[in-house]
């Protein structure tokens, strides 16, 4: 019951920890709620059928199949998900004065309110294939079934409740600074999805290490322990990353830094907008 | 000559897993050469590969084969296992320096 229990825990940590993150960070949109659980319904639809047809992607792209789907899988999370924190800080005044008159969601969002579903379908459908095959695998090797049962609803729910941990942590911060705090680490999510896109197009045979390992911290903080996974999933933390993925990962930090100033700042018209100038809404 | 870096592949490998463990549970390949590891699951239920020495994860389907490619890496030992039964699948790569 505990191995089933800490593998459907680990998994849904992942998606509890990105869902919990954007739930906050779009605070003031109608109806997100139910477009996360859209997202939540649409991912688990996809985990089954990647599942289904695990064995052929795998033989595609010579084999290399699933580190392909992995890294554009996670690509087009980070793009959506850059593309809503740069929607978010352009809008993001607004929302905070709606916030503040009246407390609840009233902002029209449908744009990025129909993006936070695709992007929570995603990252249920990269962690929920393997929840899928785990699942099976443990109901076909024979384990009693309601070990099975009670292992999977336990690791389920306490993954689940870390991300609602986070996001009443994360609304707790007053509405001046919600916004401010929840793109910056967006910010850093994209930038770790993106180093472990192409971390997997390394294995992939498709980009060079550079270097093979930067630094060695699994001593340290193993990415196997809470912290460090917790620490990988928001932040982007490796133990032993390349020089491709860090390079990556600084890359993406800073287009993306140039991009939240640059467009968000566009709609106060201020002539000749700066990367470096400090954020003010 | 100087030294090729996308070295093309030098070698291949096959650990097979059988009863959720592998076979050869210990496996030596030359360092600083590009090597090809065809996991072969025997078994009917799928298995991850996964090592974070060697930074890779795979499914593999159940009865079916799944390529891994490593490499170059440096002398050392690389552990792995299969996280779907990370109990008793467990082994090591030990990653020599070949003898010229």
């Amino acid at each position: 019951m505990f191995s089933i229990a800490i593998v459907i825990f680990r998994e849904m940590f992942e998606i509890a920890l990105i869902v919990g993150v954007l739930m906050a960070a779009t605070r003031g949109l109608r109806k997100r709620g139910q477009w996360v659980m859209v997202g939540v319904l649409g991912g688990i639809a996809g985990s089954v059928l990647i599942a289904f047809f695990a064995d052929r992607i795998s033989q595609a792209a010579e084999g290399m199949g699933q580190e392909m789907l992995n890294a554009i899988i996670l690509l087009i999370t980070a793009i959506l998900i850059g593309w809503t924190v740069l929607w978010m800080s352009r809008h993001g005044r607004e929302l905070t004065q709606h916030l503040k008159r009246v407390g609840h969601s009233v902002v029209k969002g449908e744009k990025p309110i129909h993006t936070l579903a695709v992007v929570v379908a995603l990252t249920v459908l990269r962690e929920g294939t393997e929840i899928v095959m785990f699942t099976y695998s443990a109901f076909v090797t024979g384990g009693r079934p309601l070990d099975l049962i009670l292992g999977f609803l336990f690791g389920a729910f306490t993954g689940g409740a870390v991300g609602v941990i986070l996001y009443y942590g994360l609304i707790k911060i007053p509405i001046k600074h919600i916004f401010n705090v929840t793109s910056w680490l967006l910010m850093f999510l994209v930038a770790g999805m993106v180093s472990q896109a192409a971390g997997y197009l390394t294995a992939a045979g498709k980009l060079p290490e550079l270097i093979p390992t930067m630094w060695d911290t699994s001593k340290l903080l193993s990415e196997d322990s809470l912290l460090g996974e917790f620490l990988q999933v928001l932040l982007g933390y490796a133990q032993r990353p390349s020089g491709m993925q860090v390079l990556v990962y600084a890359a993406t930090l800073a287009a993306f830094g140039c991009l939240v100033k640059f467009y968000g700042e566009t709609v106060k018209q201020q002539g000749g907008t700066k990367c470096i100038s400090s954020t003010n809404w | 000559m100087p030294t090729i870096c996308m070295a093309a592949v030098q070698g291949e490998y096959t650990i097979v897993i059988k009863d959720h463990k592998f076979e050869p549970e210990q496996l030596t390949i030359p360092a600083n050469q590009k090597v090809k590891l065809v996991i072969d699951n025997q078994d009917s239920t799928p298995e991850e590969f996964e090592s974070h020495d060697l930074k890779r994860e795979k499914i593999i389907q159940g009865n079916s084969q799944g390529t891994v490619m490593v490499g170059p890496l440096t002398p050392g030992a690389y552990h792995f296992v299969g996280e779907f039964h990370e109990d008793t699948a467990k082994g090591v790569m030990i990653v020599e320096q070949k003898e010229e």
